[in-house]
């Protein structure tokens, strides 16, 4: 598991590798007391394998951080097995997926 | 160190005994002296020391055997044990280190040698003194947290589980992670003897997933008893998860109503993994997904619910992820074809779904928190509804009183609130009747739904005949509910005490365009029920008298009761 984070002109990019999941509470919090003025967040989870409910709390404090606009936060290239545990929670109505 | 160390020294010379003593006085310390080996065991007893000073040759009883009776006399305790010794022969040396000796000193000795023995030997007591309080500490902190949790977990149960409904229909298995549940059952039946049940989820597992257990176990029973709709329920049940939960946090949840006098099931998904709904008999397979958010996360929600008509050959299969997930020894998954196997293939489902979780998972240990349920979906012959969910309370004396009120809904309130619960609640404030409670409940619903549906909302019971046109009346109503702009009901009530009781009398009028009374009334008296359906005879069998008149939108029913 590995988190990677750029931040360019108000836009944080993330890139998130390997098992979502409370492991990589720590990076995630660091990144949302960074991110105080962020606009817009892009998180990629094209190398994910596997997602679970804190991950969803993660993603819901970042929605937190960033207002509650439902195009401020983009999640890129999920994986259909990502994508059908996102679309259980019916996280597409609070994120945009890509 | 605030205590001074003490020090026991045994030898039959006078001589070594002196010049011990004053070496050690020097140095700060305590010092006991005795000697024989026989002595130094009595004061070993009494006096506590911090460390021993044993000579090997001693009349009645050696050093040797000293140390021996002394290690026995230890516990958990380490007291450093030294020996004076003029024979330096491994033999000897080794004698003194089988009965548990730390160290030698040699005769004749240097004081300066001496003392950094000692002074040596002290502090790896004080340390192995230090480690043991603070093991004991932590052990006895273990003890009272586990304690505490215990109390905890068991009053959280106490609290969940004080009104869950019993019923055979109904299995399920509960297996939590951790000492405390993040998943949740509930289970209770409505005053309208409807069934109500809810199957929950809450982020992680353990204490901090079972924080918001209990009151959310609190709405749903309290709001099932005094007769809300689920989808009321749910609402409240949400609003109070955004207060309390931490944003990270949320509750996956099932909602369902199962509703046997119209063969209906509704059920609000939340984020919860697929359920099931099989039919034995004609193997059909429903999928039940989610369709809503979890809850605690969005204020303003909207539960958008599920209809099916069911059969008694019906069974509904409820999961929270934990079992879908539950992993094996490499690492792989349950899965949804392995639970769709046991379902559909078969005889015992809920048997074959155990053993087939057991057998997956061997003896790997628990991730998350395991519930699931099976609800046979059985709609005759069901013991349950004539069961009291009141059932233990003992009612209270009722003293029947004279009074009246009314209530007006015009039909942007309707579209938002289910007036019946609140007119309802109203009646048991006043004039306390639980014990007729259902009676009362089931006569307000009926007559509130005919008002609505046939009077406000001009629906056509004849729609109702067949299964499928149940489903497009529902829907009818539901959309004719939401676009209507004109339309109001008044409820009256009034209550006059009796001789042996009390009379309830309940007025319902509707804006409708009504219908012919003459018909309805004879209907009645004929007991000829073919299309006006099973809410009038319901109505007729609880009531004394039920009567519509003016152009049939109102009407009036009766209900007596006695002490």
């Amino acid at each position: 598991m590995t988190v990677e984070y750029s931040i360019d002109n108000g836009t944080l990019s993330v890139k998130v590798a390997g098992r979502f999941d409370f492991s990589v509470h720590q990076d995630f919090r660091k990144m949302s007391t960074e991110s105080v003025s962020l606009n817009k967040i892009n998180i990629d989870l094209s190398r994910v394998d596997y997602i679970d409910s804190s991950a969803l709390g993660m993603l819901l404090i970042l929605r937190d951080k960033v207002g509650e606009r439902k195009e401020a936060i983009t999640l890129i290239n999920a994986r259909p097995e990502i994508l059908k545990i996102l679309k259980i929670s019916n996280f597409d109505r609070l994120f945009a997926l890509q | 160190m605030n205590q001074k160390i003490k020090i026991l020294v045994a030898d039959d010379s006078r001589l070594i005994r002196a010049l011990l003593n004053e070496i050690l006085i020097k140095e700060g310390f305590d010092v006991v002296l005795v000697n024989d080996g026989l002595e130094a065991v009595e004061a070993f007893k009494k006096e506590q020391p911090d460390l021993v000073i044993l000579d090997i040759m001693m009349p009645n009883l050696d050093g040797i055997g000293a140390c021996e009776l002394i290690q026995k006399e230890l516990q958990d305790e380490y007291v450093p044990i030294v020996f004076i010794t003029g024979d330096e022969s491994e033999k000897n040396l080794q004698r003194c280190l089988d009965v548990g000796g730390d160290d030698f000193i040699n005769k004749p000795f240097k004081s300066i040698a001496l003392v950094a023995k000692i002074n040596s030997l002290i502090r790896v007591r004080v340390l192995y003194k230090k480690q043991l309080e603070q093991k004991q500490a932590l052990l006895a902190f273990q003890t009272q947290t586990l304690e505490e949790e215990e109390v905890a977990a068991n009053l959280n149960d106490n609290i969940i589980n004080a009104d869950f409904f019993k019923l055979a229909e109904l299995r399920y298995l509960v297996s939590p992670a951790a000492l405390f549940n993040g998943d949740i059952l509930l289970v209770c039946k409505t005053p309208a003897n409807h069934l109500n049940i809810l199957l929950g989820d809450f982020t992680g597992h353990g204490l901090l997933a079972s924080i918001g257990a209990s009151p959310a176990a609190e709405i749903f029973y309290g709001m099932t008893h005094k007769g809300y709709d689920i989808n009321e329920i749910i609402v409240e049940i949400n609003q109070k998860m955004c207060n309390i939960l931490p944003v990270n946090k949320f509750l996956a949840v099932t909602m369902l109503t199962l509703y046997p006098d119209t063969n209906m099931l509704k059920i609000i998904p939340c984020g919860l993994p697929d359920h099931y709904l099989y039919n034995k008999k004609t193997q059909e397979l429903n999928l039940v997904m989610s369709n809503n958010l979890p809850l605690g996360i969005l204020k303003d929600f909207e539960p958008v619910h599920k209809i099916f008509t069911i059969t008694d050959d019906d069974y509904l299969y409820l999961f929270t992820d934990g079992v879908i997930e539950a992993e094996n020894k490499q690492g792989e998954q349950f899965d949804c074809p392995n639970v769709i196997d046991c379902i559909t293939n078969k005889d015992d489902a809920y048997m074959a779904l155990i053993e087939g979780l057991n057998e997956h998972t061997g003896n790997v240990q628990q991730q998350d928190d395991i519930t699931w349920a099976e609800l046979h979906c059985k709609t005759n012959d069901i013991d349950w509804i004539g069961s009291s969910y009141d059932a233990g309370k003992e009612a209270l004396p009722v003293e029947a009183l004279t009074w009246k009120t009314s209530f007006d809904f015009n039909i942007d309130t309707l579209r938002k609130i289910n007036p019946v619960p609140i007119v309802v609640n109203n009646i048991m404030e006043i004039q306390s009747l639980q014990a007729h409670r259902e009676d009362i409940f089931l006569i307000v619903t009926e007559l509130f739904s005919n008002a609505l549906e046939h009077g406000i909302l001009s629906l056509d019971s004849n729609l109702k005949v067949t299964a499928d046109g149940f489903m497009d009346y529902y829907k009818e109503r539901e959309e004719r509910l939401a676009s209507f702009t004109e339309g109001a009901l008044k409820i009256s009530l009034s209550h006059e005490v009796t001789a042996v009781g009390g009379k309830l009398l309940i007025r319902v009028q509707d804006s409708g365009k009504g219908f012919d009374i003459t018909k309805i009334n004879n209907n009645i008296m004929s007991s000829n029920m073919n299309n006006f359906g099973r809410g009038i005879q319901l109505l007729k069998t609880l009531c004394s008298s039920v009567e519509y008149s003016g152009d049939g939108n109102k009407v009036k029913a009766v209900y007596d009761w006695t002490f």
